[in-house]
């Protein structure tokens, strides 16, 4: 079973690289527009299964399946938080989350990704990035530019998180043209998971600073 | 199987400590400091200079590396017992012992690129300490997992460039690309400016112990790094980015220093003058002489025992005001003054005024900076002054804070710490030569990787 969907995958970064490249950075767009709401945890999810999608078939097997748990213990990390937040939320039952953080709407943030978009397309013809390799600078250009947005923009730890592992993906795509050494690439993942606990930690945490408290609301 | 211990019994230990649970502090405390109390006598029964092959890496203890770990445990130790008193042990307990756990296996392992990479996980974890209830220190704990976690690459990048046949536009060389990605690691780890705002940002409503144990435990840890990878990989060491670093220091030493005076709490202060301590620190220590890098030890090490001193007065500041409060009306009230005495002290003493040996270590810096000295001199100045009006400015609404009386006599247990430090303080002040001496010691085989000699 196993064996099928790595070679699913083999065959998928290599016949499709220009479809995954494409998918990271509209991800990373989505996900800087929609902020800190809680649905940009899908395409952000969606966007590290195709940065390790595409490297799979330049990373040897334990490097790719390093990626896929960091991503896979990422993804029940931040999916429990969310689920926990929501349950605390109902208990509590009429919390103004709106009021919760100082937002920067969605306009702001699509020009923002607008302008990420044109940077990314400007540094691709940079001479010095015009040396790595299409592919690589493809994907890693624009999820670094989208990462720095992410972190220009974030008001919580949430987007301060996406940010992060943004930035810590397109590091990765670069870092996998050197031949990556798997015990860095291991403490790497851990760190990753690690960024996705603070970063859910200080999400349930500023929810709950904002939360009316029982006695507040009586 | 000593050397696993060191590592996972702190590891398991913080683990049991979460699931303790915050509420059961007194435990919380009572387990960490056991755990701390073991992992040092297993430090001190260890061999130094063996080396041992474990987990496909080589590890070994060095007389600097065992006396980081032992004053590591000690300060975890001491700050686990301030943040019983503050009420903030069951939050702080568990990442600052998972961090002495992941801090073993960084001192221990010869390898200094995987050592920044482990460092990294460790300095992630400390965002854990944050206490719930304040938006703005959710937002100093999200710029500390910038901080921290953007640089994560930088060294073994900086060492891949230095090993590798890699070819860099225009006048670069590898040397040059890697010791400007050590300075950005540095920067970001030891929080300078732009960056210095993150720590006061956790403690600008209330103490926080997360950030005591920051300024007094990882900085000395990025310093202990910062000269193993001087030693392993002297290429990496170039002129520019230790002036930048420099730079950096002045700006943070002015800057934190002068927004001291805009803190209307006296965590904040407390938060400035550590920084603007660390920046004059930083100043001495990359000035490339002796004698300047010995006043840099000198006053990152009258900052952690200030920081301990003012942070421990501020953890017992409620408890010394509700004994006060509860006393009979002809009793002598003691216990603020002398609470408030320490707290001010602690700040005096960031602020490098006398007899602290702060004064004496910044005039061993000045002669040494390229600036010219008397701009420097008068930008520590203004640093200093903005401490000192900081502190006026915070002292009437602290001494008036109103508490509820309470005639417990264990209210008094605090204090006991407050005085120990406050001894250990003015004993500091009136010896300076004897800190000075200390550290030389510690240190003096380190001096030529920090000069260039």
């Amino acid at each position: 079973m196993l064996s099928t969907w790595s070679l699913w995958l083999e065959r998928l970064s290599s016949s499709h690289a220009p479809e995954l490249t494409a998918g990271l950075t509209v991800c990373g767009l989505v996900v800087l527009v929609l902020g800190d709401h809680p649905l940009a945890l899908l395409p952000f999810l969606l966007q590290r299964g195709l940065a390790i999608a595409l490297l799979w078939s330049a990373l040897r097997t334990p490097l790719s399946s390093m990626s896929g748990i960091a991503s896979i213990a990422i993804a029940l990390l931040w999916i429990g938080g969310e689920l926990w937040a929501w349950f605390g939320q109902r208990r509590t039952a009429t919390a103004d989350k709106g009021a919760a953080l100082p937002r920067i709407g969605w306009p702001i943030r699509a020009l923002a990704a607008a302008l990420a978009m044109l940077l990314a397309n400007g540094l691709l013809g940079v001479e010095f990035v015009q040396r790595l390799p299409p592919a690589a600078a493809q994907a890693a250009v624009p999820l670094c530019i989208n990462g720095l947005f992410m972190l220009l923009l974030a008001e919580s730890g949430w987007l301060t998180g996406f940010g992060i592992l943004t930035v810590a993906d397109a590091l990765r795509v670069a870092y996998a043209l050197w031949q990556p050494d798997p015990l860095w690439w291991g403490l790497w993942a851990a760190s990753d998971v690690i960024v996705a606990l603070g970063a859910s930690y200080l999400r349930r945490f500023q929810q709950h600073s904002a939360w009316p408290t029982p006695e507040g609301q009586g | 199987m000593t050397l696993q211990w060191l590592i996972l019994l702190p590891l398991a230990s913080s683990v049991l400590l979460f699931l303790i649970g915050p509420r059961q502090r007194l435990l919380v405390s009572l387990v960490g400091l056991v755990t701390l109390l073991t992992n040092t006598r297993v430090v001190q029964n260890l061999p130094l200079h063996l080396t041992t092959r474990l987990w496909g890496q080589q590890w070994m203890l060095d007389e600097l590396g065992q006396a980081l770990l032992l004053y590591a445990y000690a300060a975890t130790a001491l700050l686990i017992v301030i943040a019983f008193f503050a009420d903030q042990a069951g939050g702080f307990a568990p990442p600052a012992v998972a961090h002495c756990g992941l801090l073993s296996a960084v001192v221990l392992l010869r390898a200094a690129p995987l050592s920044f990479l482990l460092y990294a996980s460790a300095l992630l974890l400390c965002a854990l300490t944050v206490r719930p209830g304040s938006p703005e220190a959710a937002r100093g704990a999200a710029r500390w997992l910038i901080a921290a976690a953007l640089p994560v690459m930088c060294v073994p990048l900086a060492v891949a460039l230095q090993q590798g046949d890699v070819t860099l536009p225009g006048q670069l060389t590898a040397a040059d690309v890697g010791s400007w990605l050590v300075w950005l690691l540095l920067l970001s780890w030891w929080t300078l400016f732009p960056l210095d705002g993150t720590t006061r940002l956790w403690s600008k409503d209330r103490l926080a112990v997360g950030a005591l144990f920051l300024w007094t435990v990882k900085d000395w840890t990025v310093l202990y790094l910062w000269l193993r990878l001087w030693q392993q990989y002297p290429a990496l060491q170039a002129e520019s980015p230790m002036a930048g670093l420099g730079i950096a220091g002045l700006a943070t030493a002015v800057f934190s220093g002068v927004w001291a005076f805009v803190q209307s709490e006296p965590s904040g202060v407390l938060a400035c003058a550590a920084m603007s301590a660390l920046g004059i620190a930083v100043q001495g220590l990359t000035a490339g002489a002796g004698p300047a890098v010995q006043g840099g030890l000198v006053v990152l090490a009258t900052r952690s025992l200030a920081t301990w001193l003012s942070g421990a007065a501020l953890a017992a500041w409620p408890l010394a005001a509700a004994r006060d409060a509860a006393s009979e009306v002809n009793a002598p009230r003691w216990r603020k003054p002398l609470v408030f005495g320490a707290f001010a002290i602690g700040i005096l003493a960031l602020a490098g005024l006398p007899p602290w040996g702060g004064l004496t270590a910044q005039g061993q810096i000045l002669p040494w900076l390229a600036a010219e000295q008397p701009y420097v001199r008068l930008a520590w100045l203004s640093g200093s002054l903005g401490i000192v009006l900081g502190l006026v400015r915070c002292a009437w609404p602290l001494w008036h804070s109103e508490a509820g009386p309470s005639a417990d006599p264990r209210a008094d247990l605090p204090l006991l710490l407050v005085a120990a430090l406050l001894v250990l303080m003015l004993w500091v002040g009136l010896q300076p030569q004897s800190v000075a001496g200390w550290l030389a010691r510690l240190f003096g085989k380190l001096f030529p990787a920090l000069t260039g000699g």
